[in-house]
């Protein structure tokens, strides 16, 4: 098992100390070597917050309250500050959303990878480097790979610069990839592109995926084991397959019923939604 | 189909941008729009479709007349809308509306939902005030938005909510078209089937017509009567639901359809 996840529980505070929200309450889910997780949920479900809190990203006046984040058989919620960084970038690297706002508009996208290596490969010289970067433009399917090097991120397009934001989380070969979201803002197919890359670099290197998204049609090319989020718990977690095959939770079918798929719901039918009325955590969780 | 009234008639519609490389090199002109024909029949809902930078937003804004096209003509009801006069332009912008895509940016945070609701009444309507809040009000529960948040602002609501309002905006001066650009793709899954069920109970009891863009097939395929596909500023497919899901043509519509990820 490379990532165990044991009652992970994210609180916000308020002024006054007390706690305000609960954004992720006692989560526990695996991740294998070589698998993908998704974890699905909608906006405010807690999903990004879960990824943050294993990377130990919350911010203020949110907090790690109580739980383990066991990797590699350590936990990384006891970890200091100073090696939590050694394991971001190198263990676990994360790809996140909106392509242009993770890259640095004032830096070539070479230079911004190869900070990365300077980093965590502090054994590699500049020419090393150099053609590691190169190497991993190669990978991730990046056209021209010596001449992109010094172009400035705004030259690419949006698929161009989301590889890039990859290359740069594989850089290290990371044994977790932590994706939050990472074709959201891209095309169809530019994110089946995207989509696929990922699977690939899953095969050839063996590195296990937690991946984020809203979009179901998603996780079912991509995961392995899926679990639902809702108001900050996992109301459902199941193997790809069973989840779409026998979804369980009344919030997990409601969900999957919201979702206009050509053939299965009636055309101009008025879709099944998501009651706001009924609370879905009166039902009891399907851990599967 | 034939026999039903054409609302809007595109014929050779185009647009281009020119682009000024400095001084000692000549602009750079894209083609966003080219030479374009479709036309749009009262009552059915036809979507344009096609990823970033195909032109589909670029001919919704035509179609408002936000962008001025560079050649070619759109006719209203048969009539070249370059040819109307003020008053007609009024008509007009009454009744064709839009619906953004981006609940978040397309409402004034400094205004209340009221108030926001109520500008078009005030701009293009000789109604009373109190007339207005009326018609505010009416349009609100139409919309599922309930009567206590007419003085509330923008970010006391969810994406879905805010939605509604922008729904409610276009709505309120009874328009025969509106204009749907990318209406649910920032919203979840299931705000975007509620939102999607409001558009179709509106459709149904205003009459509307509907030019819906969108770039998800899911949505796209659920909603509309005919749909067009657009590649670099030009229309590869153009067909009625059923063809373009069952026996799609083009190679780009195959592209698409094969891309969509399917449960």
């Amino acid at each position: 098992m490379l990532l165990e996840v044991k009652k992970l529980k994210t609180e916000f505070f308020n002024d006054k100390g007390e706690v305000s929200i609960c954004c992720v309450n006692e989560t526990s889910f695996e991740i294998e070597k070589g698998k993908t997780l998704c974890i699905v949920g909608e906006s405010g479900s807690g999903k990004s917050m879960t990824s943050l809190s294993i990377m130990g990203l919350v911010e203020e006046p949110g907090q790690v309250t109580s739980g383990e984040v066991i990797f590699d058989g350590k936990d990384l919620t006891k970890f200091s500050e100073d090696e939590m960084r050694d394991v971001r970038g190198k263990e676990i690297a994360m790809i996140f959303q909106e392509p242009m706002t993770s890259l640095n508009p004032s830096y070539t996208v070479g230079y911004q990878i190869d900070e990365v290596l300077r980093l965590h490969k502090k054994d590699l010289n500049k020419e090393q480097r150099k053609a590691k970067v190169i190497e991993l433009f190669e990978l991730v399917g990046i056209p021209l790979a010596a001449d992109k090097y010094n172009e400035y991120p705004f030259k690419l397009s949006g698929g161009q610069r989301q590889r890039v934001v990859i290359a740069m989380a594989m850089a290290c070969e990371p044994k977790l990839l932590i994706a939050d979201e990472p074709t959201t803002a891209l095309d169809v197919t530019i994110q089946a592109q995207v989509l696929e890359l990922m699977n690939e670099l899953k095969q050839k290197r063996g590195t296990s995926i937690l991946f984020i998204t809203h979009d179901l049609g998603v996780v079912a090319q991509m995961a392995d084991e899926v679990v639902v989020m809702y108001k900050g718990h996992i109301v459902e977690k199941a193997s790809v397959k069973d989840l779409f095959d026998d979804p369980r939770h009344p919030y997990t079918k409601a969900l999957l019923n919201s979702i206009p798929t050509p053939g299965k719901v009636k055309r101009k039918s008025r879709l099944a939604t998501v009651d706001e009325k009924v609370n879905y955590l009166d039902f009891p969780k399907e851990i599967r | 189909m034939s026999n039903k009234e054409v609302v809007f008639e595109i014929k050779d519609l185009e647009k281009t941008y020119t682009i000024s490389r400095g001084l000692f090199k000549d602009p750079q002109i894209i083609n966003a729009v080219n030479k374009i024909n479709f036309e749009v029949f009262h009552g059915e809902t036809y979507s344009i479709v096609g990823e970033s930078g195909c032109g589909k937003s670029t001919t919704a804004k035509m179609l408002l007349n936000i962008e001025e096209p560079t050649a070619g003509k759109i006719f209203f009801k048969g009539k070249d809308i370059s040819t109307f006069d003020d008053d007609e332009w009024k008509e007009y912008r009454k009744k064709v509306q839009i619906i953004f895509q981006d609940p978040y940016s397309s409402l004034n945070p400094r205004w209340t939902v009221g108030k926001i609701i109520a500008e078009p009444l005030m701009l293009n309507t000789d109604m009373s005030k109190k007339e207005i809040v009326a018609k505010v009000y009416e349009i609100m529960k139409k919309v599922g938005l309930e009567k206590d948040w007419y003085d509330r602002y923008p970010h006391q609501f969810s994406g879905g909510q805010r939605q509604r309002i922008g729904i409610a905006r276009a709505l309120v001066l009874n328009p025969e078209v509106i204009v749907c650009d990318e209406p649910v793709s920032a919203l979840d899954v299931s705000i975007q089937a509620q939102v999607l069920n409001l558009l179709l109970d509106l459709q149904e009891e205003f009459d509307l017509t509907y030019v819906f863009i969108s770039h998800d097939l899911g949505v796209v395929e659920h909603i509309s009567d005919r749909i067009m596909v657009m590649y670099f500023g030009d229309i590869v497919e153009l067909s009625t639901v059923d063809e373009l899901f069952e026996n799609p043509k083009a190679d780009y519509t195959k592209k698409l359809l094969s891309a969509i990820p399917t449960i």
